[in-house]
């Protein structure tokens, strides 16, 4: 017999043990965990509704104080305990829930293949919500419908493209971040100061300033940093002509920057790009890998003023053997058109709009105007 | 057990039928509990795998005794318009036709023929 070894690297898909003992080792953890919490939280029930004696020693410390001290002490411990029941009994109902739920879930996994799971959780995804709309049955399974795409109608061309991750709430979060660590900087040096002013100095605190200081300067500078990206570069717009896009079709694009900029080059994308989702150890992770890239517009030394933003109109033409956007719950095929520059003195940017190609057959036709 | 496909090249369009054989030899209902047959897609690479069936049938108990597993059983089913088959740098995504036969014994056997869905009928 040959015994699992728990520090071995696994390789693949391949089980250090058998099916069997991997289900019954769960289920004795799980069951270890639920019966823990019942522990807990019935050891906790009855010291606190159970023990008359507690009762008791309050009544008789409440009368004669100096004859019984220890009666009185132990009323004083009983009620400093009070945040510490709680915090078990919270924790005790915690490994009720997560053991008692885990070890269901594993039990029902049990006796039933991948794929008849699967088949009876569509049935009851399909009951659950009901008939489907009409939009819901022109979007394909397993494609994005991607109806905030179609939210706005543009100027220029039918819809404005929304982009992904604003520079704007990049620059919030910066800020937010700097003000924040500067601001705990701010309250230990207050305590550093007030130790040395009453003679009791805090010599360990006093030199860890010195790194905290550090960071806080570079999150000071990443936050002027992501300001002056902000404020530099005007809006973006990319507006297209007809959504969602089918392979071998072409479109029209337009694209508008704004700002007061000098760029070394400016660029405009469409991009196929594969996202997977794995999980390493206990780390879930994100792998992207660009499947496609097509240069539509690349352009060098560009001025951009205020008062004229620099303006495109541009064909885009799918391929014909391009793959349609795709997502499930641990991988995605995502197209996009980036609008990318150089900028100086300003740093450089990059923005991405997404948008979603359909597999050639059933063309929705739900147009702003 | 055996499962095959309607079409040699193994191709199909999105949005039509397919159709599909299987076939059990050698065993007996009794030594049966269960079989299941689907029609699925799954991904394969980098990422976790996902899989999500699309057709799926399964005979058990009552109706497991009226098979007769020595001759073939047909799948059919109406294929969906997506996901195309896909093979990437991180990302496949490939369909298949899977039996599975459940013996008694806490035993199991899978057989499955991969098939690709595509837009267009191959030439």
């Amino acid at each position: 017999m040959r015994f699992p070894k728990p520090w071995t690297k696994k390789r693949g898909k391949r089980m250090l043990g058998g099916t069997l003992a991997g289900v019954v080792g769960e289920s004795i953890f799980y069951a270890g965990l639920f019966l823990a919490g019942v522990f807990g939280f019935a050891l906790m029930l009855f010291q606190r509704f159970g023990d008359s004696s507690l009762a008791v020693a309050n009544a008789i410390s409440a009368a004669a104080p100096e004859a019984f001290p220890g009666a009185a002490a132990a009323t004083g411990e009983a009620s400093r305990s009070g945040l510490g029941f709680w915090i078990v009994v919270i924790l005790s109902l915690a490994l009720i829930v997560v053991g008692g739920l885990s070890m269901t879930l594993r039990l029902l996994s049990v006796g039933a293949s991948d794929e008849r799971r699967r088949a009876l959780a569509t049935r009851a995804a399909a009951i659950e919500f009901g008939p489907v709309n009409r939009l819901d049955e022109q979007s394909p399974p397993s494609v994005p419908e991607g109806r905030g795409v179609t939210d706005s109608p543009g100027m220029r061309l039918a819809y404005r493209l929304a982009s992904e991750g604003s520079m704007a709430r990049h620059a919030i979060a910066a800020a937010a971040m700097s003000l924040l660590w500067n601001a705990v900087w701010f309250v230990l040096l207050a305590v550093v100061v007030s130790g040395f002013f009453s003679g009791q100095p805090r010599w360990v605190l006093t030199f860890l300033l010195l790194p905290f200081a550090g960071i806080g300067m570079w999150a000071f500078r990443y936050f002027l940093d992501a300001l002056r990206r902000t404020a530099g570069v005007g809006a973006t717009i990319v507006e297209i002509s007809h959504h969602p896009l089918f392979p071998g079709e072409e479109y029209e694009l337009f694209v508008s920057q704004s700002g007061r900029l000098s760029l070394r080059r400016l660029r405009v994308e469409l991009i196929c790009e594969e996202e997977t989702m794995y999980r390493q150890g206990t780390d879930v992770r994100i792998d992207r890998h660009i499947a496609m890239t097509k240069i539509l517009h690349s352009e060098r030394d560009v001025t951009i003023d205020p008062h004229r933003p620099w303006e495109q109109n541009l064909p885009l033409e799918l391929p014909a053997d391009a793959m349609h956007s795709f997502r499930s719950a641990h991988n995605a095929v995502c197209w996009k058109i980036t609008v990318s520059g150089e900028a100086r003195p300003w740093p450089s940017f990059c923005l991405n709009f997404p948008v979603f190609v359909h597999p050639p057959g059933q063309r929705p036709s739900r147009l702003p105007r | 057990m055996t499962v095959e496909l309607c079409r040699d090249d193994g191709c199909y369009v999105a949005n039509q039928s397919l159709e599909a054989t299987w076939r059990v030899g050698r065993t007996v209902a009794t030594e049966l509990e269960s079989i299941e047959a689907s029609v699925l897609w799954f991904t394969e690479g980098k990422g976790d795998e996902d899989l999500h069936v699309h057709h799926f049938q399964r005979w058990h108990d009552g109706h497991l005794a009226e098979l007769d597993l020595g001759a073939s059983h047909r799948i059919q089913c109406l294929l969906p318009a997506s996901p195309l088959s896909y093979a990437g740098t991180l990302i496949r995504i490939g369909w298949c036709v899977r039996v599975r036969m459940f013996r008694k014994g806490n035993r199991e056997c899978v057989a499955q023929q991969p098939f690709f869905m595509v837009t267009h009928p191959v030439r």
